[in-house]
């Protein structure tokens, strides 16, 4: 019995150990990044293969932080995902709530216009939206990076269908005390739903601070772009060590996406699984 | 129960005026940046416009039988396709088996988890830097290891290839993520009893496991493809479409004809007809799901 135990015990180490061995091989193009910012130039250039530095050499980083402006850059990274995310949750409760709770005209209709706009690929509008972003003044602004992303139909979807979950009664009993519905929405409902709310909101933030195509297009000068447009120009400035920097600067810009999804993974496909699939 | 509900009386303004309040912020929004745009792009798309996109003439149908015969915009969707046939069913063949190596929980599950899911938190634009030094003819590592001289960037035969290899990698962690948490929702004894049954193996996974989680692929297969059809950043930051067109996708022709070269009779057409592919083959895979897809 005990041998066997102890026999099973070993096959799941090793079959653990080999998970993890596969996970390291999967994100290599990660880690090669990672070794590669602490490399100096001529061992990145050389032919030879090398796979660990000679020595963890920081001026990579150093330059990084000296000669571009990388905290600006992941500053209005930060600004444009931050504000955008919170845009989306107000925008996404607000819809929701009063289509799951309140009885008015048109109500299917407008649900359809919500739902129609999930098949419209966002990145299909762009050359409008550019135009309309240049008629309003917003080229290089925060708000005009932002503008698109400041209402998602998915997300009101999942808002609604979660919202849908609290029984109309205790609405109702709570209208009958004397509680309007914006106290109900914003008293009661709202610290109710913090999970979901969270969902979307760490959720925009990541897809928003990965985001390229929009942000590259409605900016022209390097002090309003983000971190994920800038990292491409970095080959055209005049660095020393091209190659290093570039790498060094992808390690700065993943590691906030990166922690961010590692402590909130779980709420992450939680919250997805449950608004997109349960039937 | 009936008496204690107030009698229907003209509610007053304020209140039949309060749903519309509460939708207005994401409508204005909505209104402004999807369906004006759409069939702003539609009505424009019917008319010959110059640089500026003021309308010179009507032209019914005539841009679009233009971009349907440019060998360009051709190329483009049959890259867009090539791209989007290869990497989903690829990434979710290696994310299915990826998730069914994790489903048991085990001490160092929180590890692997994390690194099978971690793609899913990088962006574009990095990957696109890292793989590009990947790929490089002279110094990257990938032909340091296989001791090729492919300029895999530049080669036509295999940039498209590079490209989609990039994007296989990035869909991973998401579609492996999904799949992980519709395995860990199956009931245990199911597959058990299926096991001591004696389905083992590939038929375990058809007649057991697959038809169960199929809500979950098919999710992910739609999101998947609407994601696939609007692909551009890989081959704006690595290729700009080249060599000779072979990376070209719908999004980058239509950006290129746009904003590069203000041909907005070609962009806007081009716009359109990306719509509707996008639109048929979310319908196609809708009715795939009605076929194949089991609901419990």
């Amino acid at each position: 019995m005990n041998v066997r135990s102890e026999k099973l015990h070993w096959r799941s180490g090793v079959f653990q150990a080999f998970c993890i061995f596969l996970g390291l091989c999967l994100m290599a193009p990660i880690l090669y990044c990672v070794v590669v910012s602490f490399m100096r130039e001529p061992e990145i250039l050389s032919p030879e293969l090398h796979l660990w530095p000679d020595e963890f050499y920081l001026g990579n980083y150093i330059q990084v932080i000296t000669k571009t402006k990388i905290f600006r850059f992941m500053l209005n990274s930060f600004i444009v995902a931050f504000c955008s995310s919170i845009a989306r949750v107000v925008t996404g409760c607000l819809a929701a709530y009063a289509f799951s709770f309140m009885e008015f005209r048109g109500k299917n209709l407008l649900f359809w216009l919500v739902l129609g706009s999930m098949i419209v690929p966002a990145e299909m509008l762009m050359v409008q939206n550019y135009f309309t972003t240049a008629e309003l003044n917003l080229i290089n602004t925060y708000l005009g990076m932002m503008i698109i992303y400041m209402v998602s139909g998915a997300n009101i979807f999942m808002i609604r269908q979660h919202f849908l979950n609290y029984s109309k009664a205790v609405r109702e009993a709570s209208l009958v005390d004397g509680c309007g519905n914006w106290r109900f929405f914003w008293k009661i409902l709202m610290p109710m739903s913090t999970p979901v709310i969270a969902t979307v909101f760490i959720s925009s933030f990541v897809n928003s601070w990965t985001t390229y195509l929009w942000p590259l297009i409605v900016t022209n000068i390097d002090e309003m772009r983000t971190v994920q447009v800038i990292i491409t120009m970095l080959n055209a400035n005049k660095m020393e060590s091209v190659y290093g920097v570039v790498m060094a600067a992808s390690v700065l810009i993943l590691i906030p996406s990166v922690v961010i999804f590692m402590l909130f993974q779980r709420k992450i496909t939680a919250g997805m699984t449950a608004g997109a699939v349960k039937e | 129960m009936n008496s204690k509900k107030s009698p229907r009386k003209p509610r007053s303004l304020a209140k039949r005026i309060e749903p519309y309040c509460y939708l207005l912020p994401a409508f204005v929004f909505l209104i402004g940046f999807v369906y004006y745009p759409f069939v702003k792009n539609g009505w424009l798309s019917l008319n010959i416009v110059n640089q500026f996109r003021e309308i010179k003439s009507f032209a019914g149908l005539k841009n679009y039988g233009r971009v349907l015969s440019d060998p360009d915009f051709l190329q483009a969707v049959q890259n867009t396709f090539v791209y989007v046939l290869v990497t989903i069913p690829i990434s979710m063949v290696i994310a299915y088996f990826l998730a069914c190596m994790a489903r048991k929980k085990r001490k160092a599950s929180l590890v692997y988890e994390t690194l099978f899911a971690l793609s899913m938190a990088t962006s574009d634009a990095v990957m696109a830097m890292i793989f590009q030094l990947m790929y490089s003819e002279q110094m990257g590592i990938i032909n340091k290891l296989l001791g090729f001289k492919i300029g895999w960037l530049t080669d036509p035969k295999y940039a498209l290839l590079s490209l989609m290899i990039i994007q296989i990698w990035h869909n991973i962690g998401y579609n492996f993520l999904f799949m992980l948490s519709a395995l860990r929702g199956l009931p245990g004894e199911v597959i058990e009893s299926a096991g001591l049954d004696g389905s083992t193996g590939l038929n375990l996974h058809r007649k057991v496991i697959l038809p169960m989680i199929s809500p979950t692929m098919f999710f992910l297969l739609v999101k998947d493809i609407a994601y696939g059809l609007t692909v551009s950043s890989y081959t704006l930051i690595l290729t700009g479409g080249g060599p000779s067109g072979s990376t070209q996708t719908i999004i980058t022709y239509i950006y290129q004809k746009a904003i590069s070269s203000t041909n907005y009779n070609y962009a806007f057409s081009a716009t359109m007809i990306g719509f509707a592919l996008s639109a048929v083959l979310i319908a196609l895979s809708m009715i795939l799901e009605k076929k194949k897809v089991h609901y419990n």
